[in-house]
């Protein structure tokens, strides 16, 4: 198939945009933390519903970090903790009033507008405004790894799970939410035992692969211009599954993990995902993560009484009822404790002289301020592990910052140096006072 | 997406019209009056189709229709909504999506055992399977060039492998192939579709599947040339048993029926709910609507208004009966009737621990009626009220109704959804609330699209009743009917298209085959709009 590598390219051409961009472009040299020699990697953890942002710090304003109830769980790591605090995802304005839930995911990681479609005779949105931050940097780091970037969910459907996460206009990214097919997408090639038979799927999938890729070629051109779109996404797609079926080389910390899923509840699957995402770091698959949590809305395995449910109880507020607010922290806590767990694994693979949590910085990001009030203002973001230049174990006031500067400089400390991220209408440089 | 456009006017727009709708003293509006110049329909401007790929259901229905292996609609993708109707058209197929098609051709040929034949080198019995299978998953005859890829791929996988791996490559390359996994359409003689592509359409909008062997034969013979031959085409393959899953599809889609198998309930008020009672329901509401149609009166006011059910052993608890087979099921029309006392409706229009009279009025209004209701403004509390010992729900809502904040939109909702408080949240009869009030199941529509629809009524069965003798009801479920035949919302340029079905509909007296055989001959369907690339 001589065509088949010039059709590839044409295709990657037509796409156009920035997001694709940096796949045609020659490899670059591996960005490394600095001093480490270990690449920098990037974790977004994020769920829904807000939380009871008086409960998160002991302590009112800037300062040394003192943990309060919600925060607790992350005790064990506070050294490694940066509390932004009073945070405005303040692009939601362009869109308001619309569903608050919506809304707030479409906005807190890709910081634009959202976009409109016609919809019979009036309009409704259609899609997140551009990238969110995790894909945009797969998107500059495409091509350094097996896969571009791997995102993981609990309890998320294609249609709230993917509201966080976007490569782009119209091109949300559906987390995985089943842990072993996760398993099988990432370390699938390596779990037989025929290693001939390993090689004669792998032979066979990029056979199939090559000819489903030339019947894309034969009728992706003639279609208008929308459709035509939309199939080249596709055919992306595709070679992103091809090229991530080569896999890692295990040995040293990378490992087949072992998934016990227990009874799979939220709270198992949490468990078994925050493996799989240190282990794919550690095998150097991909260098972006997401664990997304969707709508949970009962929590079995705490000690809480939600008889209407969690949403309902975070809208009701911590003093609607007796003992309101300490199921809500409870709950709020949980999230904490699944952040707490994530940051365990990392630290639990050895990089050099240190793990591969000092190599990677985890972005812990939330729909709402305070859950009842369903707000994008005064918002807390948790940044956690380690990047060069970021001190931790303080608490930084934003003083009502556009969550766009926060991004910005999440960008800037993994070694991204963009002057700013999102609408520039709200966003025209870092947040000031996180660097060391 | 056509008309994308970024926030601002389009936001004003639609958030102008939706509190247009709620405030007095003009009341709701209607779809159908939400342009101007709809009252005159000229000539049709269809907008153009774009490239559709399939749902859900249609992809397990039509691989395992050409496989015969069992596929769970669950190995793919969950479906974007618009309306509550599925719309492939909104999002690209992503890693995940790609992934999910590559590990599902390959979990279907795992299963093949002698569905496809392995014919090693045997050509011609390659081109057999080409002819047979490879036409009927793109739907048309392979051009030669598709055909030489396929070819190629079996010969290369020979080279290396097994003959039977050489036909499982050759099967998943079919099943992730873009002739297979989406609709592209091409243009036959004066702007119509050719055959095959009228045959795709007829199929997944009738039967939710891909075309067989012999509706493409027919295509292939020019019996969908004309109008007459699309008309009986349209019949036969309205006799045949696939039918149902159309019919089945369309009313759970309208009714947003689907989505109980994914509600949670309160485990100490209803420990008799779980997921395999969830799942009864879901095929309670898609059986009765088969049998409505097919077996039944087959009319929507039937389809509003009748007085029994179809259930099996799991379902019958809710109507707290033991069953030992699946089968038509008698109700008393003092209680139930049609789909609005279809469990899956009551249970979708419920809270974990309460009923939701607002839910259930908008699900008349918004489904029944073709009203939509804004959402609730961003700075509103609204919390629900707790469950209280004393109070009923009518009284624990009355905010709803004082607070002018509230009252507005919630006035055209709640005291619709009061005339169903009859049932509770898993969709069972009650006579009694939580509390232990006894439930006054008084409602009351206003604004509604024609005033003989306005005005007190107690229960479902009365408002059924006269929602079934309602001009504008029947109006509404050929709105739907065509939102489904298209997958996608008909737009103000499509009004008479939408005015035909309904007419369609109210000269066969509410006969829901006629409406669906009139979408289907309709040249809004038959003909394919060009758009520019």
């Amino acid at each position: 198939m001589p065509s088949f590598h010039s059709t590839r390219r044409s295709f990657l051409r037509q796409l156009g945009g920035a997001a694709v961009a940096p796949a045609i472009l020659p490899l670059l040299p591996t960005a490394a933390a600095a001093g480490t020699g270990f690449p920098q990697r990037l974790l977004v953890v994020c769920h829904g519903q807000g939380t009871l942002v008086d409960e998160l710090l002991l302590s009112d304003g800037p300062g040394p970090l003192e943990l309060g109830p919600i925060l607790a769980p992350l005790e064990r790591h506070r050294e490694r903790l940066l509390v932004v605090q009073d945070v405005d995802d303040a692009t939601n304005s362009l869109d308001a009033p619309y569903n608050a839930h919506t809304r707030c995911r479409l906005h807190a990681l890709t910081a634009q507008g959202m976009q409109w479609a016609a919809s019979g005779d009036g309009v409704a949105p259609s899609s997140a405004g551009g990238p969110s931050i995790d894909q945009y940097v797969a998107s500059r780091w495409a091509g350094r790894t097996p896969l571009r970037s791997l995102e993981l969910g609990v309890k998320v459907s294609s249609l709230t799970g993917a509201q966080w996460l976007w490569r782009g206009v119209g091109q949300p990214v559906t987390p995985e939410a089943d842990p072993d097919v996760a398993l099988a997408r990432l370390f699938g090639d390596f779990m037989g035992t025929d290693p001939a038979e390993v090689q004669r799927r792998r032979v066979r999938r990029d056979l199939v692969l090559d000819a489903v890729q030339r019947q894309f070629d034969r009728v992706t051109p003639s279609l208008a211009s929308e459709d035509r779109q939309r199939l080249l996404v596709h055919q992306q797609a595709i070679e992103e599954v091809r090229a991530s079926l080569a896999g890692a080389a295990l040995g040293d910390a990378c490992q087949v993990p072992d998934l016990d899923l227990g009874a799979g509840s939220h709270d198992d699957v949490s468990a078994a995902h925050a493996r799989l995402l240190a282990m794919a770091f550690a095998c150097d698959l991909t260098r972006v993560g997401t664990l997304a949590f969707g709508d949970i809305n009962a929590f079995p395995w705490l000690d809480v009484d939600l008889p209407a449910g969690w949403h309902d109880a975070v809208h009701a507020g911590p003093d609607a009822a007796p003992g309101a607010r300490q199921t809500l922290i409870t709950t709020f806590a949980w999230f904490s404790a699944q952040l707490a767990r994530v940051l365990d694994a990392l630290d639990a693979v050895p990089e050099g002289s240190g793990t591969l949590l000092d190599n990677t910085l985890v972005l812990f990001a939330n729909t709402f301020s305070d859950g009842s009030t369903h707000s994008h203002e005064g918002k807390t973001y948790v940044l956690a592990g380690g990047a060069p230049g970021l001190r931790m174990d303080r608490v930084v006031d934003a003083v009502g910052a556009p969550h766009g500067e926060l991004l910005t400089s999440v960008l800037n400390a993994i070694g991204i140096h963009d002057d700013a991220f999102g609408d520039r209408d709200f966003c025209d440089r870092a947040l000031p006072g996180v660097w060391s | 997406m056509s008309g994308v456009t970024h926030i601002a006017h389009g936001m004003r727009a639609v958030v102008a019209l939706a509190l247009a709708a709620c405030g007095p003293p003009g009341g709701p509006v209607r779809e159908s009056d939400t342009g101007a110049g709809v009252d005159s329909c000229g000539a049709d401007v269809t907008f153009a189709t774009p490239v559709r790929r399939l749902s859900q259901d249609e992809y397990a229905r039509t691989v395992t229709s050409l496989t015969t292996v069992p596929v769970a609609p669950g190995v793919v993708l969950d479906d974007p909504e618009v309306h509550g109707f599925a719309d492939t058209t909104a999002a690209a197929v992503g890693v995940l999506g790609a992934d999910r098609y590559l590990r599902a051709a390959e979990t279907v040929t795992a299963s093949l055992g002698e569905a496809v034949p392995v014919c090693g080198a045997d050509r011609s019995c390659l081109d057999e399977v080409l002819d047979e299978l490879g036409t009927r998953a793109f739907r048309r005859p392979l051009e030669p060039g598709e055909r030489e890829i396929l070819l190629g791929l079996h010969e290369e996988v020979r080279a290396v492998d097994t003959d039977v791996a050489a036909r499982d490559a050759l099967v998943q390359a079919l099943l992730q192939s873009p002739q297979f996994l989406y609709r592209v359409e091409s243009a036959g003689s004066g702007g119509a579709l050719d055959g095959y592509g009228l045959a795709t359409r007829l199929a997944f909008f009738l039967w939710g599947e891909g075309p067989d062997a012999a509706l493409l034969a027919r295509a292939s013979s020019g019996g969908l040339d004309a109008p007459e031959g699309v008309a009986a085409t349209v019949d036969d393959m309205l006799e045949d048993p696939r039918a149902r899953n159309g019919v089945a599809d369309f009313v759970e889609q309208w009714m947003g029926t689907a989505r109980v198998e994914s509600l949670q309930r309160d485990a100490q008020r209803f420990p008799q709910w779980d997921a395999a009672l969830a799942s009864a329901l879901r095929e309670e509401t898609r059986a009765f609507a088969g049998h409505v149609v097919f077996d039944g009166e087959g009319t929507l006011s039937a389809l509003l208004t009748a007085p029994y059910t179809v259930t099996g052993p799991e379902g019958a608890r809710i109507y707290g009966l033991e069953r030992d087979e699946v089968g038509v099921l008698p109700l008393d029309p003092g209680e139930r009737a049609g789909i609005l006392t279809q469990p899956a409706a009551l249970a979708t229009g419920a809270h974990d621990n309460q009923t939701s009279i607002t839910l259930r009025g908008l699900m008349v209004r918004e489904r029944i009626l073709c009203q939509p209701l804004p959402l609730p403004p961003d700075d509103l509390d609204i919390t629900l009220p707790p469950l209280d010992d004393e109070l009923s729900t009518r009284e624990r809502f009355a905010r709803h109704s004082q607070d002018p904040a509230c009252s507005g939109c919630h006035t055209l909702m709640d005291p619709v959804g009061l005339g169903f408080e009859h049932f509770d949240p898993i969709g069972a009869w009650r006579d009694a609330e939580s509390s232990g009030v006894l439930v006054d199941a008084s409602g009351h529509l206003s604004g509604a699209p024609d005033a003989s629809l306005d005005g007190h009524f107690y229960g479902v069965p009365e408002l059924a009743q006269r929602l079934a003798a309602s001009p504008s009801v029947s109006e509404c479920f050929a709105r739907n009917a065509v939102r489904f035949a298209w997958a996608r919302d008909p737009g103000l340029h499509e009004s008479c298209a939408v005015a035909r079905a309904a007419t369609a509909l109210e000269d066969s007296g509410g006969d829901i085959r006629s409406l669906l055989g009139s979408i289907a001959t309709d040249p809004a369907f038959t003909l394919r709009t060009e758009t520019p690339r």
